[in-house]
């Protein structure tokens, strides 16, 4: 029962449906047990938030474009192209 | 060792790959038809095809893998080492059986457990405490459970979804989520 109370709240709190305060009172039974449930879930997509960063993102771009091929021997230790 | 045991496609089910919000759980739309096409083109070794799968992965790749290392160099680092792997091993990707999402989490996977075996002790360790416990509490979870969360909170699959790409029942994909939180919270509120 739970696990369908939890997955519906989750559902309910990706789409903007809901939130976490507004799920532990639609199940006051069940809110002392979902509430630490819900915020690891909400630390979790709020981690997932995170977003490299975009001269980081260009340069191995750049690299990638002038990777050698796997035939021509390794390209793990290939440095980047010198700019 | 091989600890991703990665989701073989269900005979006839369709499998989103990317192409939306992660809060708005995933539909089909999108370019997906376009994919098999830079795959392709990238096994034959077509840079710009490849750069454009980086294109589409690299943001979903660098979250996870900050998920699990806490640490924005770090995660920057790892990420090279799993694009650069790929463009070595992309020869060997059995598109016709996953999605490429799914080979490069693999991938991910395999080069932060690599990463974690060679650190020495005492760097592990100060990473640990700089990385917080979220990262330590992804760590401690079964690969089941911790599939399970990847393609929920960072891909947004619902559970019906991840239901049809794991070949799992719902109502077992609901009882990995409830213990793979129920695990998270536990280790956040460990001292």
């Amino acid at each position: 029962m739970i696990e369908a109370i939890l997955d519906e709240c989750l559902q309910d709190i990706c789409l903007n449906h809901a939130s976490l305060e507004s799920c532990l009172a639609r199940y006051p039974e069940y809110a002392a047990e979902l509430k630490p449930l819900l915020e690891a879930a909400l630390a979790l997509m709020q981690a997932a938030e995170v977003r490299p960063n975009q001269t980081f993102k260009d340069k191995l771009r750049a690299r990638i474009l002038n990777f050698s091929d796997p035939e021509d021997g390794p390209t793990y230790s290939d440095e980047p192209p010198k700019s | 060792m091989q600890s991703w045991t990665f989701i073989e496609r269900r005979s006839g089910s369709a499998l989103p790959y990317y192409g939306v919000e992660r809060r708005s759980h995933r539909t089909d739309s999108g370019p997906r038809t376009e994919e098999p096409v830079l795959i392709e083109r990238a096994i034959a070794r077509d840079h710009e095809a490849f750069a454009r799968l980086y294109d589409r992965y690299i943001d979903r790749i660098f979250k996870y893998i900050h998920l699990l290392v806490g640490e924005q160099a770090l995660a920057e680092d790892l990420a090279t080492q799993v694009f650069v792997r790929a463009w070595q091993t992309l020869s060997a990707f059995p598109h016709s059986e996953r999605p490429f999402a799914l080979w490069l989490y693999r991938l991910a996977n395999d080069v932060v457990k690599g990463y974690g075996q060679t650190r020495p002790p005492a760097q592990a360790a100060a990473s640990g405490r700089a990385g917080g416990t979220l990262p330590e509490a992804l760590s401690r979870l079964d690969e089941g459970q911790k599939r399970v969360l990847l393609l929920r909170f960072l891909e947004g699959y619902n559970v019906d979804q991840i239901a049809q790409i794991t070949g799992q029942s719902p109502a077992t994909v609901r009882s990995l989520q409830y213990r793979a939180l129920v695990r998270l919270s536990a280790t956040s509120r460990a001292p």
